[in-house]
Order: structure tokens, then sequence, then C-alpha cells
């Protein structure tokens, strides 16, 4: 028994009990008959099966579609099941009794030749524009601010930043070298939100980076208390963007030092090639007073006074110099060896640079002595026992009338009138091949000590690493000087010759921090100028 | 089509001279005026960012960063208001052309607005994700402005003076007049049309649409066979008719309809007077029709389908953009 109840397209409702088989078609013998030309006029036959099933099978060509599959020719149909017959939809369903129910949903029969399954748009074959916006804007909002944010907010372990979206994907840029130990905690920089990246944060690891100059104010004149570390110091930018080398940066007060009392004296500059003052040095002259450091340009006769009596031509001599092993010819490495990192050269000793050639041998009386280097006093009493243990050879008497012409000197067995070994030893024979040789008046002849500069330029860092490729000769005229005090340093041009400004393309660029530091203050740190001391305190409270 | 029609199709100029209405593209809307806006645009840009040496070297952060990044957002959220605002055509102001030709230009000087902002610092970061993401919404856009110059006229040569509704309404009487000449033959033909009505598919999945690839109903090939095997039994039948209202015998059948066919082939078979033979003729002429007007519909519904493909893409985008644009302006500012 099956309970069939129709729906025609109006709303009106029939039902009717059929028992056995129920046939389906256009024709008006069948069960349910139904319009259409879609529908065929024996189209298909529903007989009752096992249990509440329905075997369908189509009697016809013209198949039908069942649960949304078309082309079906047969099937089972269980309650839940839906069949579709050229446009009309039967449903399987089961009443309360158990009894099979087969709903028929008629359809319009002017609509029923299948175009209304027509996809003509992209909006009808399923693609929405307005869903996938949203989800897009949100899936953006939410992976890469708001995961980020709450991760911040609980402070998540670095594992977990690790595998999920973290305010790392806010970075701007590579983080430099010199930060990347760090790089991935932000907040170690960026302590609060919306918050600049404060010097205290640079300074809790740079606590003792120094200042530009000592002078407190004139740091304040050229409106460095204004800026602030990352004024200069840029990072996100790359390896090495952290270590800033515009020569603007420097150029803005340099260019124009008369704008600031600081620089009074100091020369313009702004671009190695272009704008750069000619070299100044700081060299020793001796005055009367003595030896006194000054400040001057770099003349190319330029002096300096060391104390040492050293011909840079003659120990260079092509033909060599006698050496303990005969002849020997010296290059500059044999004296100036490099110092750490290369950087300068070793200071020249005595012992290690002169002593192979110049043994501080003396003979006294015949006895041959070697005197201590760098103790005068050790020597003179070394000299002074070795003259006492001398056999005096007395000058031989002359047959004395004890008579004396008028203007004539008597002599008087005066020792002074002889030339005293020790001071000859000091003056002429040993100390003073190498030594200026000081005579005080009333005082003992003595060496001058020597005042050997570690560098004539200060206020620059030249390493010789870099030029070690390069011919001494090439900048250092040392093989022509006969002169120690001569100062073989290059002039501003021989650089030139190779290094440009910054935007040179036919020289190396040279930026000023190549040669110049801006943190060189001896004393004034940077901690202390923002007022920041170890102990807590601040200048202000200090004072 | 050849590249001079292409250019001529971009710059709105119409091959076809003398039309009473003289189409203006969007593109040449009052001579290209926001082209020169945003010509001026970019080169001004170019300008500064050629000039602007800054300390730390090119980036969002300079002050030529933060103009040309604050004018780049003002011009993606001005130009995303104006593909809402071209859509209001009743409330416009400025005509819709105007509003079109601005989105255009002024979009397409972003790329050289945001680039330039970037300073071509780009990593795996959310600020090159805003970036990638207004390039490809640029890009989409572009594919617009090529499918907008090109497209329409090949769908208005396509659709020949008929709108789509049409074709298909027409599509359903040829479905529907089919189905009753089929009726009217015999319940066999009646079956297979309707069958082959049944299967009919307009239009298709958005791959099909897109790539015009239609899958047939497949059985396109064995409808003509049905049709020409029917076509023979049925004037078999009318010659037999003729013949003396008897069926040949088995011997001489091929024989037959052999001479039958070559009869009606000959006179043609609408002179047979057979009700059913013409009618079968009628049938094959309407599913004929039918199928040429499917392809044509079809065509119709692939041509606007890429005409329109790129707004799926553009429209999310944008949004997403808008949102990805919101996170790189706070998370500057929030690491500072």
């Amino acid at each position: 028994m099956i309970l069939v109840r129709r729906q025609a397209p109006d709303g009106a409702q029939t039902e009717q009990v059929v028992s056995g088989a129920v046939t389906i078609g256009r024709a008006t013998d069948n069960t349910i008959p139904l319009s259409g030309l879609l529908v065929a006029l024996h189209h298909a036959r529903l007989t009752p099966g096992s249990g509440a099933t329905l075997q369908l099978e189509c009697l016809g060509a013209v198949d039908v579609i069942v649960n949304g599959l078309v082309g079906q020719r047969s099937a089972v149909l269980a309650p839940g099941d839906e069949l579709r017959i050229g446009g009309h939809r039967l449903c399987v369903s089961v009443d309360g009794d158990g009894g099979l129910v087969l709903e028929v949903r008629e359809c319009d029969p002017q609509g029923a030749t299948g175009g209304d399954g027509a996809i003509t748009s992209l909006d009808a074959a399923g693609w929405r524009m307005r869903r996938p916006a949203v989800i897009a804007a949100a899936l953006v909002l939410l992976v890469c601010l708001m995961v980020p944010l709450v991760l911040r907010a609980v402070s998540a372990p670095a594992w977990v930043e690790d595998r999920v979206p973290s305010d790392r994907w806010w970075t701007s840029g590579a983080i430099s070298n010199a930060h990347l130990q760090f790089g991935a905690e932000c907040e170690v920089c960026h302590e609060q939100p919306f918050v600049r990246v404060r010097d205290e944060a640079c300074l809790s690891c740079h606590a003792a980076v120094a200042h530009h100059g000592d002078d407190l104010a004139s740091m304040q004149d050229a409106g460095l208390d204004q800026q602030r570390c990352a004024s200069c110091h840029f990072e996100h930018g790359g390896t090495q963007a952290v270590l800033p080398d515009h020569p603007a940066l420097c150029a803005d007060c340099h260019a124009q030092p008369g704008d600031f009392a600081g620089l009074d004296g100091v020369g313009s500059a702004a671009d190695f090639a272009t704008a750069h003052p000619p070299f100044r040095v700081t060299v020793t002259t001796m005055t009367p007073t003595g030896p006194q450091t000054q400040r001057r340009l770099l003349a190319p006769d330029g002096q300096d006074v060391s104390g040492l009596i050293f011909p840079h031509d003659l120990h260079l001599d092509e033909r060599g110099v006698r050496g303990p092993n005969g002849r020997q010819v010296l290059r500059c490495a044999d004296c100036h060896r490099p110092g750490p990192g290369a950087v300068g050269f070793e200071p020249l000793r005595f012992e290690t640079d002169c002593q192979r050639c110049h043994q501080l041998d003396v003979d006294v009386g015949g006895l041959p002595f070697r005197l201590p280097h760098g103790d005068a006093d050790a020597v003179r009493t070394l000299l002074q026992s070795a003259v006492s243990m001398t056999p005096v050879e007395l000058p031989e008497s002359e047959p004395s009338t004890n008579r004396r012409r008028p203007g004539e000197r008597a002599d008087r067995g005066d020792p002074s009138s002889a030339p005293d070994p020790i001071d000859e030893v000091f003056e002429r024979r040993v100390c003073a091949k190498c030594h200026e040789i000081d005579k005080p008046q009333d005082q003992l002849v003595r060496v001058r000590e020597p005042i050997l500069r570690k560098t004539w330029m200060p206020m620059a860092r030249f390493t010789h690493e870099p030029h070690r490729w390069v011919n001494c000769d090439t900048c250092h005229a040392a093989s022509v000087s006969s002169d120690s005090n001569d100062l073989l340093l290059p002039q501003i041009e021989s650089c030139r010759g190779c290094h440009g400004g910054v935007g040179s393309s036919a020289r190396i660029q040279s930026t000023c921090i190549d040669c110049h530091r801006f943190h060189q203050a001896k004393d004034l740190t940077m901690s202390k100028f923002m007022g920041e001391l170890a102990n807590g305190q601040t200048l202000e409270s200090r004072e | 089509m050849n590249a001079g029609k292409m250019i001529a199709g971009l710059f709105g100029r119409r091959a076809e001279r003398g039309g009473p209405a003289r189409h203006e593209s969007f593109l040449v809307y009052r001579s290209a005026f926001y082209l020169k806006v945003a010509i001026a645009l970019c080169a001004l840009s170019f300008a500064l960012y050629a000039w602007h040496d800054p300390v730390e070297g090119p980036s969002g952060s300079t002050w030529l960063g933060y103009g040309l990044g604050t004018l780049g957002a003002v011009l993606i959220v001005w130009l995303a208001w104006l593909g809402v605002r071209k859509r209001q055509f009743r409330e416009g102001r400025a005509p819709v052309k105007a509003w079109v030709s601005a989105h255009v230009y002024l979009g397409l000087s972003l790329i050289v607005v945001a680039t330039l902002h970037t300073g071509f610092q780009l990593g795996w970061n959310v600020h090159t994700l805003a970036y990638v993401l207004m390039m490809l919404v640029i890009a989409s856009g572009i594919y617009g402005i090529l499918a907008y110059s090109l497209l329409p006229r090949q769908v208005t040569a396509n659709r020949n003076g008929m709108e789509l509704r049409a074709m298909l309404q027409e599509i359903e009487q040829l479905n529907e007049s089919a189905l009753s000449l089929a009726d009217r033959i015999d319940p066999e033909t009646h079956a297979v049309v309707a069958r082959s009505v049944g299967k009919v598919r307009i239009g298709g999945s958005a791959w099909e649409q897109l790539s015009g690839r239609y899958r047939s109903p497949g059985e396109s090939r064995g409808l003509d066979q049905f049709f020409k095997v029917k076509r023979t039994q049925l004037q078999a039948q009318a010659a037999a008719r003729a013949a003396g209202g008897t069926v040949p015998q088995r011997g001489g059948r091929q024989a037959t309809i052999a001479f039958v066919a070559d009869q009606i082939f000959a006179t043609g078979s609408a002179r047979t007077g057979d009700q059913a033979s013409e009618n079968l003729q009628k049938l094959l002429q309407t599913i004929a029709k039918r199928k040429a007007l499917l392809d044509k519909v079809n065509r119709d519904i692939t041509l606007r389908a890429r005409l329109e493909v790129w707004l799926y893409l553009h429209v999310p985008l944008t949004v997403a953009l808008l949102a990805a644009l919101l996170v790189h302006i706070v998370t500057v500012f929030l690491y500072w």
C-alpha cells in the first residue's frame, strides 16, 4: 500500500492509495500521470520491494534523476530519497503507521524543459565576492595583527613564536648582524607599543659608548642632546645598515663649522674627494723650554722632533748596510713590525730593532765594556768605575820652568781641560750616534728622552692592514729622507689617488667614518651625557 | 586579433567610423585627463625619489617614504571607495566614466608610488604582504582593463542583437517544439529527444565557462545516428505504403530501402506527403537550430565570464588589501 500525495503547481493537494506497482508517465493510464513533454508516455514503474523500499525501473529510453544523480535507469528507493522526472519531484517517506508515502510535487509544465538548469554566469556557478573578501580580510587581521598581539601580551615563549604568527612578522627589514642575537625578541628594543625606541634600550647594552666630544656645552650647542641613538643608527635595513656611513650625518655640522663655537678652527668637511680640509698633524716641536706638542697643517717638509737620530736613507740603502753578518739590505718591516690587528706598528725598541747592529760596546782604557741601554745613570756609574780602575796615563811633565808666559794658561792638572771619557761616550762615541744629547748648564750631559708618537693623526684612524698590498714608499718617502725628524706622512692628495667621495664612481667610495670616529670622547659617555650614571644618580642631582 | 586592432581597442577608438554616437572609452575620457594626472604623479614621485638622498638609504621611514606611503594609502582607500561609488549610478554627481577613468589611471600610478614608498625593501613580513596584495589587485585590474576594452565588442558581435534571456527562451521553445515533433513521430523518438533535452546543459562550471570548452551531453553524434536510422525506417515505411501497403519481403528489404531513400533524397521528403517524415525533417532542423543557438549562448556565457572573472579576484583582494594596509600602518607605529 502506497499513499500518493500530489501537490499541483497551484498548491492543490490530492491523495490516493495505490496497491501494487505505481506507474508514472504522461499517458493518462498511469497511476501517477505527469504533464510535460519531458515525461515519456510510460516513463517509470515503482514496485514495492522488501521493507519500506521501492524498486524503480525506467520503462522507456528516458531516464530519471535520483537524489540529484542524473541518468539513472533503475534504483532502490528508500524513505528520504528523491526522484525527479521531467522537472517533477517525487519524495519517498513513511507515515506514522510505517506505510510508504510518495509525495509528488508537480512543476509548472511550461518550465519543464530543462532550461532552468542553465548556469549562465560565474555567480550562478557558485563564485562569490563578498564571502571570500570577508574571509580574506578577517584572516589577514587575525593572523597578522591579532595573534601576534595576543602572543605579545602573554609573553609567549620563543618556541611558540617560532611556530605561529608572531610580532616577528611585523619586522620592517633584516636586522643587522650585531643585533641578530636578540633580533627575534622585538620587545628588547621596542619596549612600549607606539613609543619610538628609547635610547635607554640601546644604552642598557652600550652603556660605555663615548659621546662625540668631552665638552658638554658644545655637544648641546650642536644639538646632539636632541638626537636619539636611532637618529643615526638605523635598524632593520640589512646586515650592516645599523652602522651609519652617510656623510650627511657629519656634514650637517661639519660642512659649516663656523656655525658652532665648538668647531672653532676646524676646517669644513663634507666629502672626502671635494670638501675635506688638508691633513693636520699633532707633532713635537723643540722650543727653548723643551719639547712641545703642537697641532699644525701637514706641510710637505713637516717635522716631528723625536729625539732620535735615524737617517732612513742610510738604512734603506739599496746596497745594504753593514750588519753583524756582513752587508744586509734592510726593509721597512725589519724595524716596523705590524702591531695588534695590523692597525699600526709595534713601538720601536732598541733591543729588538737596533741592538743587532748597534751594540753599545765601548773601550775604556783598553778594556771592552758593553753598556746597558736606557739607563743613563747606570751607564755613568759603570763608566766611572771603569775609568777609575784604569791606570791613568799621566801626561809627560814638560821640563818645567815654573814660569809662565803672559797670557798662557797655567796647567793645573784640571781634568776639565782634557775631554771627560764619560761625557765623550755620551756626546760622541756611543749615545749621540742615535740620540739627541742635552747639555744643560751646570748639569751632567744626558740623553734626551725620545718622544715616539703612536700617531701623528689622532683625530683619524688609519689602518695599515687593508693597505698592506701597497708598497710603503707609495705613501712614505722614507728612502730619500736623511733626517729622522722628517714627517714621512702622505698628503691628502696621495689618499685621493685611490679614495673618492661617497658618490664616487671611479674611486673607492670613502665615508667619514672610514677614517673618523663619532663616539670619540675620552670621558663623556652617552650615559653620563644623558644624565644617567651607574649608581642611578643624575648629573643634576650630583651638582 | 592583431596588434593594431588591440591597441585601437585599448584606447577605445573604434575601427569602424561614422557611427552616430561615437563611443568614448573610459581610457580616453576627457582627453585622458586622469592619465595625465597619473603620469604627473608618477613623474613627481620619480623625481623626488631620485633627488632624495636619505642618510639611512631609501626606505618607507624617510620623510619621502612616509609621504609616498600616505599618498599611496589615501589612493588605495579612495580607489576602493571609487569602486563602490562607480556602481551607484543614480547618486553620482560625476559621470560613471569619470570614476572609472580615475580608478584605472590612479590605480596604475600606485605601482610607482607604492614601489618607491618601499624603497625596494621587501621581505617576508606584513608590510610586503600589503604590497603584494596591492600588486595582485592591480594585476587583476589590468586584466579588467584589457577585458573591458576587448570583450564587449565580441559579446555584441556574438549576440547579434539578441538578449541572453531571449536566446534562452528560444532554446526552451525549440526544446518544446522538438519534443512535440518527436512525440508525433513515435515513442522511441520522443524518448531519445526527451533524454537529449533533459541532458542539455546551458553553461557549466566556472572552468567550463572560462575555458569555453563545455562538456557536451555526449550524444550529439548518437542523436544524428539515431535520426539517420529513423529517417531511413520512416522512408522505407512510406515507400512500402506507396508501393502497396506492405513492407517488402525480407529478401528485398535492403533494395527497397535503397530505392526509397534514393527516391526521397531525389524528390525531397516533404513531397512524399508522409507526416512522420515531415515531422522528422522539422525535428532535425529544430535540433540543429537549437545546437547553433546553444553554441552561441555558451559563447556568450564564456565571453561574459571572461569579462567578469577578474572581479572575483579584484574585489576580495581589495578588501584583503585594506585589511593588510591597516595592519601595515598599525604595526609600523606599534613598533615605531
